[in-house]
């Protein structure tokens, strides 16, 4: 399958507005200032003038993230990740089980409902780039909380809400066969 | 009352269906829920159900098993199956409706597309 940059970009924003809109009633929009670094609240190069990055009340330490991927296994091969920061992963989760207590929801609610996300996003985003008559088969998801971010290949896409909370799609098609 | 039983390895999606059976005016149904297409067969062993409603990929028992197992069982083969999945494309829904799935709706779903898809369970019961 030949992926052109402009159509995957489409079809990607197609699957993640989509399905931010139908299941967690969210608007996204490409965001204004894309990349890694705009999902810190301050960069870290700040954090570490100004803070002691292992101090347990430092911004450093608070900024933690969910990152979530899945694998397209058939009929070729590709890997997708989404990272959001804790708190719009907390938000997230909210709206999507329409959560009314004061206290947050429990973490296995927190990965269940970002991994529910990416699956329903990279099958919608299959769906477009893919032939009618052809099927295709994904990983199940996996999900993994992560303090320190780094991402070593694959396209990075940044989208924001409404609220400017800004999160990322990577994607890296055919992993295996550039190895 | 009608039951349906939601299965899902998902606990997100199963509450995301319910909602959207509950939205579209299912009214009187009690819901059951399964992890898995094994968990499920055990549980309407126990409990009869009026209607299935499964994702397609899942670990132990996936959604294409728990309806070929479904539809070629002498007690069950009646109970209807819809399918609801994140890979639905027209391809897989001629497959899932060969092997007598009554519906098969792409993830995420919405009260009007379930709504659509249990149409024919309502015009029968009015019938």
């Amino acid at each position: 399958m030949h992926v052109d940059a402009q159509k995957l970009q489409q079809a990607l924003f197609s699957a993640v507005s989509e399905t931010f809109e139908a299941m967690i009633f969210t608007p996204i929009a490409p965001a204004e200032e894309p990349g890694i670094s705009s999902l810190f609240p301050e960069t870290p190069e700040s954090m570490a003038e100004n803070q002691d990055p292992d101090s347990p009340e430092s911004e450093f330490h608070k900024a933690k993230f969910y990152q979530t991927e899945i694998r397209l296994i058939s009929p070729e091969k590709a890997f997708f990740s989404m990272i959001f920061p804790g708190d719009l992963a907390i938000r997230i989760t909210k709206n999507l089980y329409g959560w009314m207590e004061e206290n947050d929801p429990p973490e296995r609610i927190i990965q269940d409902s970002l991994s529910e996300i990416i699956n329903t996003i990279a099958g919608k985003l299959i769906m477009i780039l893919l032939d009618d008559q052809s099927t295709f088969t994904l990983s199940l998801p996996n999900l993994k909380r992560v303090k320190n971010l780094s991402v070593e290949r694959g396209d990075i896409y940044t989208y924001q809400t409404v609220d400017n909370d800004r999160f990322v799609f990577i994607t890296d098609w055919n992993p295996l066969s550039e190895k | 009352m009608k039951r349906i039983i939601i299965v899902d390895d998902s606990s997100t999606a199963r509450m995301f269906i319910k909602r959207c059976f509950e939205i579209s005016g299912c009214q009187d149904v009690e819901f059951l829920e399964a992890g898995n297409g094994l968990q499920a067969l055990e549980q309407i062993k126990k409990v009869p159900v009026d209607l299935i409603v499964s994702d397609l990929h899942m670990p132990e028992m996936d959604g294409t098993a728990l309806l070929k197992r479904i539809k070629s069982s002498p007690r069950f083969h009646e109970i209807p199956v819809i399918i609801i999945s994140s890979a639905a494309n027209p391809k897989k829904v001629e497959e899932l409706k060969a092997l007598l799935a009554l519906d098969v709706l792409s993830k995420p779903v919405s009260p009007a597309s379930v709504s659509q898809a249990i149409k024919p369970l309502l015009q029968k019961s009015e019938g």
